[in-house]
């Protein structure tokens, strides 16, 4: 079935329950009786849907949309369909660690395997057992060594580029009442460090998911910290400024328990504006 | 509805066929409830089975009714909605509830239940997906303009098609998350 721009936009008046009284009937009569008509508005009720997801509502259908076409549980289950639908089709970039080229085999390369291995000629003995445990220790130190260095980065998380401090308390808008953190970064900010006011400091380690307004999965660090800032408690995540395009955001803190288990603490909600 | 009722009606809605008659029964009750959620009713499934416990109660009266049955049904659905308006408005207001937001466990767990429905389409079936529902606005003006040019349909056509292969996946999904212990709307 097609329909033409004025019969699309009176059904997404229908669905979001702004339809005069006076015209209702028509479009009920046809639902119950029209087949294609049916489908259509269950196209209809998807379109909406990808548009609320999208963040592309005007304020008044986005509040018709929540008000009152998501009252049906069958459509809220439907909009956690989409919202998971979407992310699954269109996951985020994911950050791109350089692998190393894969090794060619040349011909001064294999001529080179017969030879005694190089360290060989460093090594204070010659006993092929004892070289070995020397060497797999040096590779047990480097290993170590550069976990550590990984580690300290994770923590650190800081990108080039000056640093930008954002407070966050938890929670963020809701129904009924509460105000949106909005943060401009400034160009050529490298990192956006988020000192986020905690309750609860009782936890060696804390989880930080930064989750983005399609549901999907941004940033993550499972290595955070409890700070002290000016007296209060915070926990710091530290968060490249190019994960952060304008949209609406949750940070989702968790704190660990033993034995490496994650409880749900709090979740700050913010909009990054450009 | 009893048994007997049951047949009765179904026996009204197509006396010569029975399987015809259980999925029009079926169509109009889904698009009963349909209707009913879209005027903002949260009790659309319990108006649906009201509405045909009313016309079950009026078969013997209508055993000479020659017209097609969707419209006497829609007839009786618009009236039983009526009354289902005038009886929650005695009710004390309730506020609609916050927008869902599930847990990781529950979206970790529709995503796996997503990867194994996708597997079970056609590869055709997960190629229009995918391009159909590609994010960025003008890739995804162009890439369905070139998925509609290569199955020779129409961008409507192609719009229907799309719609049915992500209604059959999310049946699939729902299916998959009751498996898991997950309750659905």
């Amino acid at each position: 079935m097609n329909l033409n721009t004025e019969q699309q936009s009176k059904l997404k008046d229908y669905l979001l329950g702004r339809l005069p009284e006076a015209e209702l009937e028509a479009i009920d009569e046809r639902l119950v009786t029209d087949g294609d008509f049916y489908e259509e508005i269950l196209i209809a009720e998807d379109e909406l849907i990808d548009q609320y997801l999208n963040k592309e509502l005007n304020e008044s259908d986005r509040k018709s949309f929540e008000e009152f076409f998501l009252i049906s549980p069958e459509r809220r289950a439907k909009l956690q369909f989409s919202d998971s639908f979407m992310s699954y089709l269109n996951p985020p970039v994911p950050v791109i660690h350089p692998e190393p080229d894969p090794v060619r085999v040349t011909d001064q390369d294999k001529k080179a395997i017969d030879r005694p291995p190089w360290y060989q000629s460093f090594l204070p003995v010659k006993s092929p057992a004892l070289a070995y445990s020397l060497m797999s220790a040096v590779v047990l130190l480097v290993v170590a060594g550069s976990w550590l260095a990984w580690s300290s980065y994770q923590q650190r998380g800081v990108e080039a580029g000056p640093v930008y401090t954002a407070e966050l308390l938890p929670g963020g808008p809701s129904r009924s009442g509460g105000v949106e953190k909005k943060i401009t970064i400034p160009p050529g900010t490298g990192t956006v460090e988020f000192k986020l006011d905690v309750k609860d400091d009782g936890y060696g380690l804390y989880r930080g998911v930064l989750i983005g307004g399609t549901g999907a999965e941004i940033w993550h660090n499972d290595n955070l910290q409890l700070s002290d800032s000016a007296g209060t408690k915070v926990v710091i995540a530290r968060i490249p400024a190019k994960s952060l395009p304008p949209g609406d955001y949750r940070l989702r803190l968790s704190g660990q328990t033993p034995p490496k288990q994650f409880e749900d603490l709090a979740t700050y909600s913010f909009r990054i504006i450009s | 509805m009893k048994d007997n009722d049951l047949e009765r009606l179904l026996a009204w809605l197509n006396k010569d066929d029975r399987e015809q008659a259980a999925r029009s029964y079926e169509n109009i009750r889904r698009r009963l409830i349909r209707m009913f959620m879209s005027r903002g009713c949260y009790e659309a499934e319990d108006v649906a089975d009201k509405t045909f416990d009313r016309i079950t109660s009026k078969l013997d009266q209508l055993q000479n009714y020659e017209g097609t049955r969707e419209p006497y049904c829609y007839s009786v659905g618009a009236l039983v909605l009526k009354e289902w308006f005038r009886h929650i408005d005695k009710r004390p207001k309730q506020l609609p509830p916050p927008p869902p937001d599930s847990d990781w466990k529950e979206r970790e767990q529709r995503h796996a239940c997503l990867d194994e429905c996708m597997k079970k389409r056609t590869s055709e079936d997960q190629t229009v997906i995918l391009e159909y529902y590609q994010q960025e606005k003008r890739a995804k003006i162009d890439s369905r303009q070139r998925l509609a040019e290569k199955y020779g349909i129409s961008l409507n056509a192609l719009r229907i098609k799309a719609f049915r292969i992500r209604a059959t996946l999310q049946e699939c999904v729902f299916e998959c998350m009751k498996r898991n212990g997950y309750e659905i709307g």
